[in-house]
């Protein structure tokens, strides 16, 4: 089977284990909720059905605790996905990721800058974390940058490189917040792993519209996007002002990762992974790209919040140790592939 | 088609180019030559509007290159680095696809004309048989293929191309040669091409230019071009000429260097 139809198969497969994995997320629980309750109680809140036969508890467990929890996983796990394909298109770089090149630390610090100095919290609002976490996503991401283009342009090793000094010199201000204000220990750990234990429905009405509007606007670009991996000069040649695509995408991926990290803290390699294998299935295409892998980054995360709440149930494991648990061996093969075609 | 008129480029206080005036006229096929190092590429770069110039300027089509945007630009010029495709993880056919990019708005994808000059460009290369396959499974030469016909995908007027032949094995130069004289002379495209071997700018190109140290030496028909005088200095080795037997233009023929008397 050949282009679009197999596509659209993947597109259609993939969002029903969306649904599933979904479902599953919901009754997973200390109190097991059979799959078929949770859908009950989603159609009585949508105005659908009656609601015979829920049980009130078993009603505010899925639609106070667990649901919003869910759904914000399934948004973090979209946008992560999404943000390393275009890092990965536009820099053209096979390892790249929110995690990976410092970006989602430099969000982390900005964010717990936010919460504990509480700056901006007047002028701003509510707003103030994500714009915070923005400001330290961007200013990583400039860091990364700056000390990776070399004569040559972005060398794949040295932009890791960079990816990883950046990334440390972020997480020593954070445990630098962390020895001046130890009550906020919980908080900042958290920011470090990530974690979805605090998710309310607030958060999922923070986090949608990023993926709402930062979404379409690479899908929108992704011609742009398959015409860079011809090379800066190709692409220039055939008309994309290389210039402003790189700036607009690569800007539209922070903002996205920084409204993640801001709910979720740091989750490493959904945006590495994900992007590898939906390109190894159904081909490099952005779009097709990019929704799909919005599609696999979701199911992945459902995946692994699953895992961190039952494997040592009732405590929680942190999402982003498993998640490196999956990561980190992946990145390690992809490493070695891009060596043995380089030859070096 | 293509004018440049006292054309320079300055790198770091030293003149890459200088003084280059070149005219293309439509239809014709013009070879730029030159040792490592003469401007060649960064001749191209400057043609193309990759590059501003720091003195003169470059006219396509009578207007200035750099009042063109970027999209109507790739619509008249299509251009061919040296850089080969990469093992990027497209078929041949999404390869070819791209091509029609400076033909799409951002809210359109492709139209049915988008896939009718692709049909008949992958058919014209002899790709058709291949256009399913991954970029990375086929060789140097096919990829190169694949290249070209992404430069004929985009209905180019005048084509640009920056030693297309470097990588490629005799048979594989000829063909792709043989496809460009084919597409000059059956749609009238006009083409400036850098190659590095003269015998065979002389059998392709009917006009060529010499460029040595960021200068133009000489530039006109082959036969005015490869003479004795001008390739010994541009290149600074004394070559053998001699007549090609059936397409009677020049070609050179290379002798090591004689040892020195004692």
């Amino acid at each position: 089977m050949k282009g679009r139809p197999k596509k659209l198969i993947w597109g259609g497969g993939l969002f029903l284990c969306l649904l599933f994995t979904f479902s599953l997320s919901v009754s997973l629980g200390s109190t097991h909720i059979d799959m078929m309750t949770v859908w009950k109680v989603i159609g009585e809140k949508w105005g659908v059905g009656n609601g015979s036969g829920i049980n009130a508890t078993d009603a505010v467990i899925i639609w106070q605790l667990r649901l919003p929890r869910v759904l914000l996983v399934a948004l973090v796990g979209a946008i992560l996905a999404i943000a390393g394909v275009v890092y990965q298109g536009i820099l053209q770089n096979p390892l790249a990721d929110p995690y990976i090149l410092g970006v989602s630390s430099g969000a982390s610090v900005g964010a717990v800058l936010a919460i504990v100095t509480s700056w901006g919290a007047a002028l701003l609002g509510g707003w103030s974390l994500p714009a915070f976490a923005f400001a330290g996503a961007c200013l990583a991401l400039a860091l990364v940058l700056m000390l990776a283009r070399g004569r040559s342009g972005l060398n794949v090793i040295s932009l890791i490189l960079s990816g990883v000094v950046v990334q440390s010199f972020f997480a020593a201000l954070l445990t630098f917040a962390l020895s001046f204000k130890p009550e906020e220990m919980q908080r900042i750990q958290f920011w470090l792993m990530g974690g979805f234990s605090l998710g309310d429905w607030n958060q999922v009405g923070a986090v949608f519209p990023f993926l709402l509007i930062g979404f379409p606007a690479c899908w929108l670009m992704s011609a742009d996007l398959n015409l860079m991996a011809l090379g800066e000069r190709a692409a220039a040649h055939l008309g994309v002002n290389v210039a402003k695509t790189r700036v607009c995408l690569l800007l539209i991926a922070s903002m996205m990762t920084s409204a993640a990290v801001a709910v979720s803290g740091m989750i490493g390699f959904v945006g590495l992974v994900i992007p590898h294998i939906m390109r190894m299935l159904t081909g490099a295409d952005h779009r097709s790209l990019l929704p799909l892998s919005a599609l696999a980054g979701a199911i992945l995360l459902l995946l692994a919040d699953c895992l961190a709440r039952t494997l040592i149930a009732p405590a929680e494991l942190p999402i982003g140790v498993i998640t490196s648990f999956v990561g980190v061996p992946f990145f390690a093969l992809i490493l070695k592939r891009h060596q043995r075609k380089k030859g070096e | 088609m293509l004018q440049a008129a006292r054309l320079g480029k300055k790198a770091g206080g030293r003149w890459l180019l200088q003084e280059i005036d070149l005219c293309v006229e439509k239809g014709e096929m013009v070879g730029v030559l030159g040792a490592n190092g003469s401007g060649k590429s960064t001749l191209i770069r400057c043609l193309t509007g990759e590059w501003k110039a720091d003195s003169g300027e470059v006219r396509l089509k009578g207007e200035r290159i750099d009042t063109y945007s970027p999209k109507e630009r790739a619509r008249i010029v299509a251009v061919l680095a040296q850089e080969p495709l990469g093992e990027i993880e497209f078929t041949v056919e999404e390869v070819v696809k791209m091509g029609r990019y400076p033909y799409q708005s951002r809210w359109s994808w492709a139209s049915g004309r988008d896939f009718d000059v692709c049909d008949s460009v992958l058919r014209q290369t002899g790709l058709w048989p291949m256009k399913q396959r991954q970029l990375a499974e086929l060789s140097g030469g096919e990829r190169q293929r694949v290249a070209i016909a992404r430069t004929m995908a985009q209905e180019p007027e005048l084509l640009v191309l920056d030693e297309p032949t470097t990588f490629l094995d005799i048979r594989h130069q000829l063909a792709i040669l043989d496809l460009l004289k084919k597409w000059q002379s059956e749609c009238g495209l006009t083409i400036l091409i850098v190659l590095h071997d003269l015998n065979l700018a002389a059998q392709y190109c009917d006009r060529l230019v010499l460029l040595k140290e960021g200068r133009m030496v000489t530039s006109g028909v082959p036969k005015a071009v490869i003479t004795r005088e001008r390739i010994e200095e541009a290149y600074g080795v004394t070559p053998l000429l001699m007549t090609h037997p059936t397409l009677h233009v020049p070609q050179v023929f290379l002798q090591p260097a004689k040892e020195e008397k004692k």
